[in-house]
């Protein structure tokens, strides 16, 4: 008698993000081994990351080099620039990166920029702070060059600065709602010096958080309350041995400051309570690989944090590697869901006000957006931590290898597997048939004046525009409405004949495209699921199946894996 | 010889009468010189009657005053060469007031030699002998109590009064010498005792808020407005506050303490008379006593002059009507005797 397939259902896979710190067998199959150019996406699923659509059509000013920044400067009117430095230059815009820095001598790209009281403030070690109103760009007056701090930011009515050349223990803050006073008005400084809990440190950054005043050493944290008034402002808690790596890994998450210690993304709320202790890293999945990466970093950091994508993005700049933690929820350890983003080219991150995420590289200024980097496909990785199906000790005979996958459009679709850690994969390859594209127009959701008083509404669910009274796909009108009866105003098929949309109006379907366009807005493709069966063979004690396919312009999400083995004889 | 025989009476007559004359002249100027050999020595007598009579007063408590001579030494002192008074036993401390008028002067000056140890006059015949005028002006007798020129007096306390009279002089100099020093070393000194009784709160103080400030993170705030911490700020200004008023404080208290060093310093200058003004209080009623012996010797050899000087009258009158009697017989006799010879 035939022996009964085993069945190991992979669902959402790898929505528990990477680990690298458990063993591969004993491992919960929701991790993932590999998962390279994903994030977690709104279900839960690995999904393939969005790619970045270079805004710069002209970067002359930047020339060869790279964004080292890239910051929104906002102003009282509401208006907004966007401020960029890179090759010993401050540019302003977007598509044209136009140097407004010509008149002033720069040295290095190095700066943290705030924005205060209308103005943005450059500032980085060793060189006189810049200013710019929104005009033009100049060197910071009033402050001396012992304050000419590496860390800036803005918060309770002042500008604060640390970690200058020569004084790694001194927090120095500028006059009330005054940039250019740190030696007058209500402007001062703290030596903390003695003040670390372990006798010395540096200061690295600073951030602000809950009225508190938050220093971070390279080892140590030193909270002040009561920095509102800085004068009196006393020390509120130290934690020993946790420190933040740089200070361009500091985000605000709003409820919580994320920082990147020596041994991992941390939170600072979770430290506080916790102090030291270990089991409060962030990335507690990843711990030795951030480690590595820390020592080996030669250059520098970039982060950012984006509600709208919910996820804390860390780029090791030197060695193009980031990853990216995902904030939507944590597991049962309290780490967040990490991927990893190789190869990539980010210098530089600022999310807008509109919740853009905008992305510095040599390529200027790109927005997170699409699914091509560039114009060009990158490529999605999953693979699983090493299956057993439960039982280690036995062969497993894999027959079927039945992933579920959803995507827009047609994509290559390559399925690995190995056994018994072996890192040559078989290969197995099928193209998924994406959905048609769904759209209104050219590539937009559209309204029409003629339709708005036939209360067609459109919603944004999970991502996608749904349009009531969409009656499906037909060679011909149809002749069904909506409600089920009659056709009603406001209802719409896609003419699969001649390829157009047809809305029924007074008794009769008018091309839509012959309607006024009262507003318009970005419209997305339609998603298919897709599930396939694929053979497979061979046998081992474990398995690994991975999946790795080319992101070119659509988003690909793994829903589940399922697998078919039988289980042979015990070795 | 007939007319010798009948003139002989009248040559008598005329011899006896002359004889008369001569006899009451003579005894007219026996008469005058002893009148002027009794008035001399009348004279005398009332010299010596009327001569000055030293006499001396003693006060119960031991201070003793003399004039014309100074008493018996009592057992221990010494006398003073030339003075007639005597000094306290060496050791005593006892002040010998010994005055006498000078020759040719109105003034007064110590006995030579006398040894005060101590007393206002430091070394007498030394540098710092006083002058007259300073030893009169340092003395309270009165002017009408100087003895005669040549004359001796003197006051002398006793050796309880003395020490009293020394300690508070002492005092007294102490005190006046305190009370004329310039305040500010002593506003310096009361200053520094304020400081250094307020520096161990203030000490406290700011080692309390140096480990607030530290337990706070708060020791290495530097500020515009305050140049440290505020509390920092508000203590040093506190404590230059305390120190200000101690300053003011010390310097009223220098002042006031000046004030009654100079009050005590006369209330001791004026004590220290006390013994002194005592014993001429004492001896008041004893100088009248002697003044009103020595009137009555003066009254009595007042009386004896007068008494003297009219029986030394009568007795010349008597003499000169005695001679003037003898005179007026002769010479009746004599002109009649001549008359019957010539006649």
């Amino acid at each position: 008698m035939a022996q009964q397939l085993s069945s190991i259902n992979l669902v959402a896979p790898a929505f528990k993000g990477i680990n690298t710190e458990d063993s591969p067998i004993a491992q919960d199959p929701s991790f993932a081994e590999v998962a390279d150019n994903a994030v977690i996406d709104k279900r839960g699923r690995i999904a393939s990351r969005k790619g970045y659509n270079v805004l710069t059509t002209d970067k002359t000013a930047l020339g060869s080099e790279s964004l080292k920044d890239v910051h929104e400067y906002r102003r009282s009117t509401g208006a907004s620039v966007i401020l960029s430095v890179g090759n010993n230059k401050v540019m302003t815009g977007t598509t044209t990166l136009t140097d407004i820095s010509s008149s002033i001598s720069i040295s290095a790209n190095n700066w943290k920029i705030v924005n205060f009281n209308d103005k943005a403030y450059f500032f980085q070690r060793g060189t006189q702070p810049l200013v710019y109103d929104g005009s033009s760009l100049t060197q910071l007056t009033g402050i001396t060059s012992a304050q000419y701090g590496n860390e800036v930011i803005s918060a309770y009515g002042r500008l604060w600065t640390a970690d200058t050349t020569n004084d790694k223990s001194t927090v120095y803050w500028s006059d009330l709602l005054i940039g250019n006073d740190w030696s007058g008005g209500t402007s001062g400084s703290i030596n903390i010096s003695k003040v670390w809990p372990d006798g010395y440190d540096e200061i690295v950054a600073l951030a602000a958080h809950n009225g508190l005043l938050i220093i971070f050493g390279q080892h140590s944290i030193v909270v002040y309350q009561g920095a509102e008034a800085p004068a009196t402002m006393s020390l509120a808690d130290t934690v020993a041995g946790v420190g933040c790596v740089d200070r361009d890994t500091i985000q605000h998450t709003g409820t919580d400051v994320l920082f990147l210690s020596h041994t991992g993304l941390r939170s600072f709320g979770r430290t506080i309570q916790e102090k030291s202790m270990p089991i409060s890293t962030l990335s507690k999945t990843i711990t030795k690989d951030i480690i590595e990466l820390i020592q080996d970093e030669n250059s520098f950091y970039r982060t950012v944090y984006s509600p709208e994508e919910s996820f804390y993005l860390l780029t090791f700049v030197g060695q193009n590697t980031t990853y990216c933690f995902d904030l939507r929820g944590t597991l049962e350890d309290g780490s967040l869901r990490a991927t990893r983003w190789p190869n990539s080219v980010f210098t530089a991150y600022e999310r807008l006000e509109n919740g853009k995420l905008y992305i510095g590289s040599k390529n200027g200024i790109s927005e997170y957006k699409g699914y091509l980097d560039n114009g060009s496909p990158f490529r999605f990785k999953y693979y699983s931590p090493s299956l057993t199906f439960g039982d280690p000790s036995r062969l497993k005979f894999i027959k079927k290898i039945n992933p579920t996958i959803i995507t827009s459009s047609n994509t290559d679709i390559f399925i690995k597997f190995a056994y018994d850690f072996n890192t040559s994969y078989r290969n197995t390859t099928f193209t998924v048939q994406g959905a048609p594209v769904a759209e209104f127009g050219a590539s937009e959701y559209v309204s029409f004046s003629e339709l708005s008083g036939f209360t067609i509404t459109s919603t944004l669910t999970n991502g996608i525009y749904v349009v009531d009274k969409f009656l499906g796909d037909f060679a011909t009108a149809p002749t069904t409405g909506s409600g089920g009866g009659d056709l009603l105003n406001g209802d719409s098929y896609f003419n699969t004949t001649d390829e157009k949309t047809y809305v029924y109006i007074t008794n009769a379907f008018v091309d839509i495209d012959t309607l006024t366009v009262s507003s318009s807005k970005e419209f997305t493709g339609g998603a298919s699921t897709t599930r396939k069966a694929l053979n497979a063979g061979g046998s081992g004690s474990t398995v690994v199946v991975g999946l790795e396919a080319d992101i070119s312009g659509s988003a690909l999400s793994l829903q589940e894996i399922n697998i078919l083995a039988l289980l042979g004889k015990t070795i | 010889m007939g007319w010798l025989e009948e003139n002989l009476g009248g040559v008598v007559g005329t011899g006896a009468g002359a004889a008369l004359a001569q006899q009451g002249y003579q005894r007219l100027g026996d008469i005058g010189e002893q009148a002027y050999r009794e008035m001399g020595q009348l004279g005398r007598d009332l010299e010596s009657r009327y001569q000055f009579q030293p006499y001396s007063v003693f006060t119960p408590t031991g201070g003793m005053f003399y004039a014309g001579g100074a008493p018996a030494a009592q057992p221990g002192y010494r006398p003073v060469y030339g003075s007639g008074g005597f000094l306290p036993p060496p050791g005593e401390g006892q002040m010998q007031i010994g005055l006498q008028r000078p020759e040719g002067t109105g003034g007064i000056k110590p006995f030579p030699g006398s040894d005060t140890k101590g007393g206002i006059f430091q070394t007498l015949g030394g540098p710092s002998m006083p002058t007259t005028d300073e030893l009169r002006s340092s003395m309270v007798l009165p002017r009408e109590m100087m003895p005669p020129q040549g004359a001796q007096f003197g006051a002398q306390l006793s050796p309880e009064e003395m020490g009293f009279y020394r300690t508070l002089m002492g005092g007294s100099a102490g005190m006046f010498g305190r009370a004329m020093e310039g305040p500010e070393a002593r506003e310096q000194a009361v200053f520094d005792r304020m400081q250094a009784a307020m520096s161990p709160a203030q000490e406290r103080e700011r080692l309390e808020l140096e480990q607030r400030l530290a337990a706070q993170g708060r020791l290495g705030v530097t500020t515009n407005m305050f140049g440290g911490t505020p509390e920092g700020l508000a203590l040093a200004k506190a404590q230059e506050e305390a120190r200000n008023q101690a300053m003011l404080s010390a310097m009223e208290f220098a002042g006031a303490e000046q004030a009654r060093q100079a009050q005590l310093g006369a209330g001791m200058l004026s004590a220290a008379y006390t013994p002194q003004q005592q014993l001429l209080a004492a001896i008041a009623p004893g100088i009248t006593a002697a003044e009103q012996r020595r009137d009555q010797q003066n009254v009595a050899a007042g009386a004896y002059g007068e008494t003297s000087a009219a029986a030394l009258e009568a007795l010349l009158q008597s003499a000169m009507a005695q001679g003037n009697l003898l005179g007026g017989i002769g010479g009746r006799m004599a002109t009649s005797a001549l008359g019957g010879l010539f006649g």
